[in-house]
């Protein structure tokens, strides 16, 4: 019996499609309690790592445990975990309540439960239509719907804000939130951190199949320090002052700007007065966590060898 | 295991495939059927022939044994229209492994290639009644016997296509390849085979055997069945030489074709629980 506790781990996953590494000695853990965001860009192996989670893809090396068993190993998965993923389907002729109570008799539910997740996820008046004639809305829709059958304890979605209007992003969020709150998991893949920033307490942050950080979104925010962007007179001198001051964290920038990292305004303009260096203009850039997280997932791909192409 | 059987049918009974599959068989073994009884009534008057020509029975045997492909397309069809609609993941999700859900799907296409061979024998049944106008209907015994091994034989072609389908994957391969094979690379390569000189080899062939197994005792029934007149005659004693003499008797026939489906069936499993799904 799987151990109940809802964490996910993913330990040393790598995977391998013929020359491509899609994902390589990737590591994680997920807690329940909150909304853990997956993160990376296009490419960066995402979709591979939950379906290798899930036991739809076979890992080339490492493996995952959900409630401490691997997949494979959970009897009635349907109860313990619910997926939404890319390129899931349905049969075109068959209608939302079809689909559903097929996969209902699977896991060994009542067919009241099917009636239950239609009206939870909004579907209820649709669901004796044709899945082929839903929009992909409500295909994310009844996808959710799927997933939610056995009233699992973690919840895994794959990019699940495509194809929803904004009304619909924002239910999800509320949905998930809850969901969350009521003591279970989520794991919810974007490849936009600005589409789940509000959504999520926790990231996992990819790129290029490796980690690039795991922790709560709040330390990845302070982690990013402000910097300060001056545009002196004589760049060399100020450079020199400011090391001389202990800032040697700086960047020349395209425009000629330097960029000082933590420090602020006040600090460098007195720098510059005691060094005698003009200064034509000054702006203090606050954290921003989109350029954090560009700079976590872009440019390193270089350090996979035989990574074909590369993402972003 | 129950639950994922249950599944299955639900699967099958939520589209149109399973009915459309089994329409053109049914109504081709009624068509057989008739033509044969029509023809074999036709020696009453013709050929001054006192007793029924039992010709009805070796057409709807070949009536049947030609329905059973489509018990093999529908258990493709079904099979890799997971792959091809992508439920396949859903279907996964919800089981507990791989072979599971295989076996349930080779249960529920069982029961469905039952009911494609039964449908087919009742359509059969009442071709043979029309075409011979209610009048000399073939030996009831002979029929029945037809009528189950037809049924048999159609429940393991259905097993065949499930299998075929989770070891092929791909909806338009499988298709193609069962309908190619069947209809067009056997009967070459059976026919390259005797210009060789192997003519024992054609009916160890898996597509020779499934029809062989009804076929066989069909002829062997129908030569039994026919009127002392004919029977003695000259003409018939080398057409039954030549008709019957080639395949194994019937039941060899059916077992070989068990073993290429329990081969079929062995690949799916294997393939299955490497494949991907991405
Ligand atoms: N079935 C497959 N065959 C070959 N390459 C694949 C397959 N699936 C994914 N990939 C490759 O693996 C890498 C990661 O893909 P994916 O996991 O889909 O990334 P993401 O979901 O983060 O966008 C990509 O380079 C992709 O092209
Ligand atoms: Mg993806």
């Amino acid at each position: 019996m799987h151990d109940g506790t809802g964490r996910i781990v993913v330990q040393d996953l790598t995977k391998r499609f013929g020359p491509v590494t899609a994902v390589q000695d990737l590591s994680f853990t997920v807690e329940p309690g909150s909304v853990t965001g997956f993160l990376g860009p296009n490419g960066a192996g995402k979709t591979t790592t939950l379906r290798m989670l899930l036991g739809l893809v076979r890992p080339t090396s490492g493996g995952t445990t959900i409630n401490g068993l691997p997949f494979e190993r959970l009897d009635n998965p349907a109860t313990v975990v619910g997926a939404v993923l890319e390129a899931q389907s349905f049969h075109p002729t068959r209608s939302a309540r079809a689909h559903l109570r097929c996969f209902a008799a699977a896991a060994g539910l009542p067919d009241e439960r099917v009636e239950q997740v239609l009206a939870l996820v909004g579907l209820a008046t649709a669901a004796n239509r044709r899945a082929g004639e839903f929009s992909l809305g409500m295909r994310q829709r009844l996808a959710l719907a799927t997933a939610l059958l056995g009233d699992p304890q973690v919840l895994v979605l794959d990019e699940p804000a495509n194809g929803l209007d904004p009304e619909g992003i924002a239910w999800l969020r509320t949905f998930m939130q809850s969901f969350a709150r009521s003591g279970r998991t989520v794991l919810v893949s974007s490849h936009l951190l600005a589409e789940v920033e509000q959504t999520v307490d926790q990231v996992v942050i990819i790129s290029a199949g490796q980690t690039r950080y795991q922790g709560p979104l709040e330390n990845l925010r302070k982690s990013q320090r402000s910097r300060v962007l001056v545009q002196p007179a004589d760049a060399h001198a100020l450079v020199d002052a400011l090391r001389e001051a202990g800032l040697t964290d700086v960047e020349t920038l395209r425009d000629g700007r330097l960029a000082v990292t933590g420090s602020h305004t006040k600090q460098v303009a007195d720098v510059a007065l005691a060094a005698g260096v003009a200064i034509y203009g000054m702006q203090e850039e606050q954290a921003d966590l989109e350029r954090m997280f560009l700079q976590l997932t872009s440019g390193e791909q270089g350090q996979i060898g035989g990574l074909g192409g590369g993402a972003a | 295991m129950n639950g994922l059987v249950k599944a299955e049918f639900r699967k099958i009974f939520s589209t149109n495939l399973w009915w459309g599959m089994l329409i053109p068989g049914a109504l081709i073994t009624l068509a057989f059927a008739a033509g044969g009884a029509w023809i074999g009534s036709l020696g009453v008057d013709i050929q001054d022939i006192d007793q029924q020509v039992p010709l009805a029975l070796p057409m709807f045997a070949s009536g049947m044994t030609f329905g059973t492909l489509f018990a093999a397309l529908v258990g493709v069809i079904g099979v890799t229209g997971e792959y091809r609609h992508r439920t396949i993941t859903t279907t996964y999700l919800t089981s507990g492994s791989r072979d599971s859900v295989l076996v349930a799907k080779l249960i529920a296409y069982a029961a469905l290639g039952g009911v494609y061979g039964v449908t087919s024998a009742v359509f059969g049944s009442i071709g043979a009644v029309l075409g011979s106008g209610g009048e000399g209907f073939p030996s009831v015994v002979s029929w029945l016997a037809i009528c189950a091994v037809g049924v048999v034989s159609s429940v393991l072609w259905a097993l065949f296509g499930v299998g075929l389908g989770a070891a092929v994957g791909n909806q338009l391969g499988a298709v193609l390849g069962l309908l190619l094979y069947t209809q067009l690379v056997e009967g070459a390569l059976s026919a390259i085979l005797r210009a060789q000189g192997a003519e024992e080899v054609p009916p160890f062939l898996p597509y020779t055997a499934g029809n062989d197994m009804t076929m066989d005792l069909a002829l062997n029934l129908f030569f039994g069945d026919l009127p002392e007149r004919l029977a003695d005659s000259p003409l018939v004693a080398p057409l039954r030489q030549a008709l019957t003499e080639g395949a194994p008797i019937w039941w060899a026939s059916a077992l070989i074709f068990l073993g290429y489906t329990l081969l079929v069936v062995l690949a799916g499993s294997t393939v299955g629980k490497q494949r991907d799904i991405t």
